[in-house]
């Protein structure tokens, strides 16, 4: 209770200082969204009380804590910033829980089988987790598109309903971008060495000895204890796969939340900003909390 | 038999035709946030406005000011106020007509101060507009108007959808517009994409079925789209991209003149209020080398692109000379160290401003960094966004040097620019000269007396070197070959587009 309570107090504090760091961000800027528009000066005293912009800083970021977030002021002018956020935040919710279910059934599949002499190849992997996360989504992207031009000017194939990536929403863009964001941003090897560690461990214990002695199979403690290193695995990644989004985004005209606040950062709309990068602060925080809560239960069982 | 036959035939084509015809789908930077012409921030927003809208006047294909909605007009003898009649059978996307009153109404929608519209300059020359009919109005000016039909271009909005004259940027119509426009929205999406849909009330004959803008952030992969055939048309292309164009047979390239111009801006609070660094400064850049490798265009030696009627063609390009140029930064009291010119211990240093969405931006500053560093002066180029550079380079001149671009509708209008009270004139030039020339330019209401005056200015402006005045450079737009009657409006694009249509 005491260590849930601890890991509830972190995540409220990194969504305090995540949002109070936006804002002290933004306000070092220079410029504001009424610089943008081409009368600025003549219409500033107008709009500085419209758009709340005389308001001061601790009170914008105060009011964000709370969820007053607000109208959107750049992006779409005069929409409530729930609005403007939450389909885009419901997309980067789907590629991100699908990005770390993948990147956490390979790593952990391939940590399993090494025993089985199917080795994952680690050059592979190696190469496609150092590649920088932009390249490698440009490099699938143009062979996919560059590959269909040569097949069909050869009669080989009828352009795909999916051409061009990733113009519109398919779903070979949806595996495309779940695939990038699973093996890029979140570096699959250092997962798949993570849990391949912990693999080794568990099977070197007295229980995995005694177990396999007995003639049980693997998979009845196995998995279950993975789970923990599973936990600490997604804990881990959790910021790396949300920071990959957005460059993952903007590269497969995904147009999620990554997106939304990378514009609105430019387009100094404070609302948004504040207001993503609160959802996004509670989302990694949060999860952080539960699942390093969760953990903390498993190994308490576990040793009891 | 036959009078059932020939409707059902011509029926039946009529749907075929609607059947292959297709909508335009165009690429675009990024998407509207907005559709409201009252509050136009970008050329994004201004070119689905031509789409979506209608003004009083439009641009014929020889860019001359050609009646849009009025069907009559005639302007007082003193010059100084207008009479229209509007066409008839005008209506709105929602079918209601268009009325003298909405004319009334969206001037002084544009002119109310709690609007804050972003176009209210573009009516601040009309003190006055009423209805003296259904589709009658009368407008006074606040002085003597040469030419007001150049100027009634801005679109017109329904009246019947606000509730006063005093409108919010959040206002509903902003995701919901209506004009009376040839084409009507059909979707606005949250993802960027904007679906227009031909309005079959349209007054005139309407080919193109329809429009569709797609926000594609990458210049690159906006070219790919249209080889791809996913698109049919690019506003403008990078000059990266025209040689793959050009080769590609189902695209044409439609060269297009903008009223455009690049420049070095020098900040005249600094080093450069001393007219002789700013001819030093002239006479280092090798104009034509800085051009040749970003694309084909024209010099220019002031305020004005070479086909304007106001461009001094007796004036002189300054030579690059920068033997002379050492001669000038000797006179002020710099050394040359054999690496840098310095001064009282410190190097000659100067710090060039760049929007970072400038197109082949960062190709320039490498050359012209390159070039002064040839000549001892060292620059450091800092790529700022746009909000950053209407910070420092607009309100606290924080800047040594800019390197940007002015462009202009076809009033060229250069007041704001180069008067010493300019609204624009963030170097800090001033001349009494320029003034006097701008000021005379702006009320005289004879057309050949205003081509003098500005080509005057002209070189009244060249002479001070307030800037290193660079080029045009050749603007293409890239259309697919399925696109036929394609041809552009050099500023709005889309001005002609109904007479378009795609196979």
């Amino acid at each position: 209770m005491l260590a849930a309570l601890k890991h509830g107090a972190v995540a409220a504090l990194t969504v305090v200082v995540a949002v109070a760091g936006m804002q002290v961000l933004l306000a070092l800027a220079p410029g504001d969204p009424i610089d943008l528009l081409p009368n600025a000066e003549a219409v500033r005293a107008t709009l500085e009380a419209q758009w709340g912009l005389d308001v001061p800083l601790w009170e914008r970021i105060g009011r964000t804590l709370i969820g007053d977030f607000g109208q959107s002021l750049s992006l779409r002018p005069g929409a409530p910033v729930r609005e403007v956020i939450a389909q885009p935040l419901l997309k980067t919710a789907s590629w991100w829980l699908a990005g770390s279910a993948l990147l956490t059934g390979l790593a952990a599949v391939g940590a399993v089988v090494q025993r089985r002499s199917i080795r994952v190849p680690r050059a592979v992997l190696m190469v496609v987790s150092i590649v920088p996360t932009f390249l490698l989504a440009h490099l699938i992207v143009n062979g996919a598109n560059e590959g269909v031009v040569a097949a069909t000017d050869a009669g080989l194939i009828s352009r795909p309903s999916w051409f061009p990536l990733p113009l519109d929403a398919s779903t070979l863009r949806f595996v495309v971008a779940v695939g990038i964001l699973a093996i890029g941003s979140a570096s699959l090897l250092d997962a798949y060495t993570e849990l391949s560690t912990q693999v080794h461990a568990l099977r070197s214990r007295p229980f995995a000895i005694a177990a396999h002695s007995r003639g049980e199979p693997e998979r009845s403690w196995l998995w279950r204890h993975l789970a923990i290193a599973v936990c600490e695995l997604l804990a881990g990644r959790a910021p790396a796969l949300l920071g990959g989004l957005v460059i993952v985004e903007k590269v497969l005209l995904l147009g999620g939340a990554g997106t939304v606040l990378w514009d609105a950062a430019v387009g100094r709309d404070y609302p948004v900003a504040l207001a993503l990068t609160a959802v996004f602060a509670l989302w990694v925080a949060g999860l952080r909390a539960v699942l390093y809560t969760l953990r903390d239960h498993w190994r308490r069982g576990q040793t009891a | 038999m036959p009078r059932l036959t020939l409707p059902f035939v011509f029926g039946a084509l009529a749907l075929a035709a609607s059947a292959i015809a297709s909508p335009l789908r165009y690429a675009e930077d990024g998407a509207p946030g907005t559709i409201n012409p009252l509050f136009t921030t970008n050329m994004t927003e201004a070119r689905v406005q031509e789409l979506l809208f209608d003004g009083l006047f439009t641009d014929s294909r020889s860019l001359v000011a050609t009646p849009e909605l009025v069907q009559s007009y005639q302007i007082a003898e003193d010059r100084q106020s207008m009479t229209i009649d509007l066409r008839s059978g005008v209506t709105w996307h929602d079918g209601q007509a268009l009325s003298a009153d909405d004319v009334v109404f969206t001037i002084n929608a544009m002119k109310d101060p709690t609007t804050a519209s972003t176009e209210a300059a573009r009516v601040s020359f009309i003190t006055t507009a009423e209805a003296t009919g259904p589709r009658s109005l009368r407008l006074t000016f606040a002085g003597p108007e040469l030419s007001p039909e150049d100027k009634l271009s801005f679109k017109i909005l329904p009246k019947h959808r606000f509730s006063g004259t005093a409108i919010q940027r959040n206002d509903a119509f902003r995701t919901n517009p209506i004009g009376t426009g040839p084409f009507k929205l059909a979707s606005f999406s949250a993802d960027g994409s904007i679906v227009l849909e031909r309005n079959v009330e349209y007054f005139a004959e309407v080919d193109l079925n329809g429009a569709t803008l797609r926000e594609v952030a990458d210049k690159s992969y906006q070219a790919k789209l249209l080889v791809y055939q996913s698109l049919e048309a690019l506003v403008r292309v990078v000059p990266r991209d025209l040689a793959t164009l050009e080769a590609d047979r189902g695209i044409e390239l439609y060269p297009y003149q903008t009223n455009s111009w690049w420049y070095i801006g020098m900040n005249h609070q600094g080093v450069w209020a001393d007219p002789d660094m700013r001819s030093a400064l002239t006479m280092m850049i090798n104009v034509d080398e800085l051009l040749r490798p970003i694309g084909t265009g024209d010099t220019v030696t002031g305020p004005f692109v070479r086909s304007s009627p106001f461009y001094n063609h007796d004036v002189r390009k300054v030579a690059h000379d920068p033997d002379t140029a050492r001669t000038l930064i000797a006179t002020k009291g710099y050394t040359f160290d054999g690496t840098h010119w310095v001064k009282d211990g410190q190097p000659l240093t100067f710090r060039l401003l760049v929007q970072d969405d400038q197109e082949v931006g960062q190709d320039v500053v490498i050359a012209i960094q390159g070039q002064l560093q040839r000549y001892g002066v060292t620059l450091e180029p800092e790529f700022i966004d746009e909000a950053a550079w209407k910070s420092r380079v607009w309100q606290s001149r924080d800047f040594d040097l800019v390197l940007s671009q002015w462009t202009f509708d076809r009033n060229e209008d250069i007041h704001e620019q180069f008067h010493s009270q300019g609204s624009r004139n963030f170097t800090g030039y001033a001349s009494e000269t320029t003034d006097a020339l701008l000021d005379q330019a702006r009320t005289t209401v004879d057309p050949q007396a205003k081509r003098s005056l500005l080509q005057q200015a002209h070189g009244s402006i060249s002479a001070d070197q307030p800037m290193v005045f660079l080029w045009t450079l050749n603007s293409y737009a890239a259309v697919s070959t399925r696109v036929q009657n394609a041809e552009v409006h050099p500023f709005y694009f889309f001005t002609w587009a109904q007479d378009w249509s795609v196979e």
